[in-house]
């Protein structure tokens, strides 16, 4: 699997690779019916490589949403013909952390993705019920779910990165 | 997915089948539900027991439902497990919906 080197849009850059432990990859075609079992499998990797703890079982529920909201937007906005190409998702395992990659060809994250601070999709009080949102969460979604996020458009392909911080799972 | 149905007097007890309402499913989903909001149900509660997981494309089904019945009915959630309380939680829909943890009597 080729190495790449993610600018932590968060954070400023981030640690080069070299140390990581492959936990898995998976490539999936890019259709929806994909995306649960795909996520299943690979979040179920992370979970027997954490071990059984509270604590793991509930950075894994995140990781799984998180994982699965970032592969929705992938194929619902990738621009890409159902099911014609691959998206490929892995996890590595570093000191302290878990890190969800995904990596596909489709049309390059909208830039203002990463400068939104507050979330104009959530309800709010008295709130005319046919305002109420019906979408448009995925993004916020991922940004609670995870440590941190970050997103580099190399060539043609994107690449996605979702971080866990694990020290506090190992203590528990 | 089938949904599974019942109704006793005024209200009826929507349950979903197992285990993820996801964005390969909620399309599906959301058809039934309207189908049954407009063949008359008004008082609903969806019974979500059997559901571990939600994504924000099921959630928006279940906003899109709940907006369709409109101010003429009710649609009510029961059975969130600790995933899918979360999503609600996180996207604040846990204000704008009454939420038991059974499936309340009739």
């Amino acid at each position: 699997m080729k190495k790449f080197l993610l600018h932590d849009v968060a954070r400023g850059p981030a640690v080069p690779d070299c140390a990581d432990e492959e936990i898995g990859w998976i490539k999936i075609p890019n259709r929806f019916a994909s995306i649960g079992t795909a996520v299943d499998i690979l979040v179920g990797r992370v979970h027997a490589a954490l071990g059984c703890s509270v604590a793991v079982d509930d950075a894994c529920e995140s990781l799984r949403l998180a994982l699965t909201e970032a592969l929705n937007n992938a194929v619902e906005h990738g621009g890409l013909p159902e099911g014609t190409s691959a998206i490929h998702i892995g996890a590595l395992r570093r000191a302290g952390t878990i890190e969800i990659r995904l990596q596909d060809s489709g049309r390059p994250l909208p830039a203002c993705l990463f400068e939104q601070r507050d979330a104009p999709c959530l309800a709010v009080p008295g709130q005319p019920l046919e305002d109420l949102p019906e979408g448009g969460w995925g993004w916020h979604i991922i940004r609670s779910s995870v440590d941190r996020v970050a997103y580099r458009r190399l060539g043609e392909r994107n690449y996605l990165s979702l971080e866990i911080e694990t020290e506090c799972l190992c203590r528990g | 997915m089938e949904l599974s149905v019942r109704s006793d007097g005024t209200r009826t007890v929507v349950s979903l089948p197992g285990p993820r309402l996801d964005a390969s499913r909620s399309g599906d989903f959301k058809r039934q539900m309207v189908e049954l909001i407009d063949s008359g149900a008004r008082r609903i509660v969806l019974d979500l027991s059997e559901v571990d997981f939600i994504d924000s494309s099921g959630l928006g089904a279940v906003v899109g439902c709940f907006k369709h019945v409109g101010r003429h009915g009710t649609l009510e959630l029961a059975c969130l497990s600790p995933a899918v309380d979360k999503i609600f939680d996180l996207t604040r829909m846990n204000r704008v919906f009454t939420i038991h943890e059974e499936v309340p009597s009739a």
